[in-house]
């Protein structure tokens, strides 16, 4: 077999079989291949490989599609979208100066709703709640105290002044009073006094301004703690009026 | 001395990336419809029989993630090949770490290559098919992107990560060895 005088050629047939070349070269080499039997050689093989390209599956350009990054044009865009929706929350509330670390800060300063603690308002509420409790406990305990501190033993109590002492607002499970059913009286007994005074309690506006005063300074001065658990031997028995709440 | 063809295949590409870059997300498509195919059928050259579709996705994905570093001084389609081959490499690479025995060497006969047989229809394509399978990895991989992808010796170098002149020795001597067994 002859060797081919015209590499340059020899090198370009592979175009030449796709048909990718000017007119102008493609005219030179169809001359050139009527001289040259190897070059007419390699283009027959050319052909013949180009026919047996293998059958291939196309892809699926929908889901090669789906899988791509989003342009730059797109991530700009979903980026000024971003910041856009913060300046104008931050806008309407503080000042106008595009600043994201500003906006980070307040974003930190006000958690969203799902960052913040539930059980938060609940506590607060919670305590008020038990604040108010307590505080009639003390009340209740206090003036019990008081009673007992002026008159030793009271065998016979009006219930409807120890609702008005409870402040009428139903705290009828406090620990010191019992309120069953059908009672009548409370009876209040303490051991360090021989007899039973009847004391009733009637309105606060029976006292002077002096008792008064001096059963408030009595409730300040009294140990809360104490009103959580019943007197020793002081079995409260209250009247009609009362119930379960 | 090339055609307006290839030119025009590159203003095309080119025209389609600066739109996909403003934001279209049909010049997406586009691309993808005219390249997808020649990456399936480069994967196949290059001795990938499982999960084509896969690597012709992860290529596309690879490339327009970096299409900033995409210059104009070579096709798109070239570009799209360097790629591809990498991550075939690649996945040889973690292949063979795992314990697979996978031919990693240009310079040894690849039997991958063989899936092309099945491919092939007729006889004088088998003959052709079990031809290329003789040839060097390397000589192969020029002779087909020579051939049948239509690349330059410049874009066979670039995707091979060779040079012009080792590229065209592959060719002629990846020529020379085919038409031997076909004339046998």
């Amino acid at each position: 077999m002859t060797e081919c005088r015209s590499p340059e050629f020899q090198d370009l047939l592979p175009d030449y079989a796709a048909q990718a070349l000017d007119e102008v070269t493609m005219t030179r080499i169809a001359a050139h291949l009527t001289d040259c039997v190897e070059c007419a050689d390699d283009l027959a093989v050319l052909h013949l490989v180009r026919q047996t390209r293998p059958r291939v599956v196309v892809p699926d350009i929908a889901r090669i599609v789906a899988a791509l990054p989003p342009s730059p044009a797109v991530q700009r865009t979903n980026a000024n979208v971003t910041v856009g929706h913060l300046r104008l929350v931050r806008d309407s509330e503080e000042s106008a100066e595009p600043n994201t670390a500003k906006l980070a800060a307040s974003a930190r300063a006000t958690p969203p709703p799902s960052m913040r603690s539930p059980s938060k308002k609940g506590a607060v509420f919670g305590l008020s709640i038990w604040r108010v409790a307590a505080t009639l406990g003390v009340i209740i305990a206090g003036g019990a105290s008081v009673l007992v501190a002026r008159n030793g033993l009271t065998d016979a109590v009006d219930p409807a002044a120890v609702v008005a002492v409870q402040g009428g607002d139903g705290v009828a499970s406090t620990p010191a009073i019992v309120m069953p059913e059908r009672a009548e009286t409370v009876a209040v007994a303490t051991p360090n006094r021989a007899e039973p005074v009847s004391v009733s309690y009637g309105d606060l506006g029976d006292y002077s301004e002096d008792e008064l005063q001096n059963m408030l300074d009595r409730l300040e001065r009294w140990d809360g703690a104490t009103s959580t658990e019943p007197l020793p031997g002081v079995p409260i028995l209250l009247a009609s009026g009362g119930g379960t709440p | 001395m090339i055609d307006a063809t290839q030119q025009e295949d590159a203003q095309t590409d080119g025209l389609l990336i600066d739109q996909w870059k403003a934001g279209d997300q049909r010049a997406a498509t586009a691309i993808v419809e005219r390249h997808a195919e020649a990456l399936a059928r480069f994967a196949g050259r290059l001795g990938v029989t499982d999960d084509v579709d896969e690597l012709v996705q992860d290529t596309f994905i690879r490339a327009f993630s970096a299409i900033e570093s995409f210059r104009a001084d070579s096709s798109l389609r070239t570009w799209l090949f360097t790629i591809e081959r990498r991550l075939v490499i690649d996945r040889r690479r973690a292949q063979a770490r795992r314990g697979h025995d996978i031919e990693l060497d240009d310079m040894h006969a690849a039997s991958g290559f063989d899936a092309l047989d099945t491919m092939v229809a007729d006889e004088a394509g088998q003959r052709v098919a079990a031809a290329m399978a003789r040839l060097t990895r390397m000589q192969r991989d020029v002779f087909t992107l020579r051939v049948q992808e239509g690349r330059s010796y410049k874009e066979i170098a670039e995707i091979l990560g060779s040079t012009e002149g080792a590229a065209r020795v592959h060719y002629h001597n990846a020529m020379r060895a085919v038409k031997e067994f076909l004339h046998d």
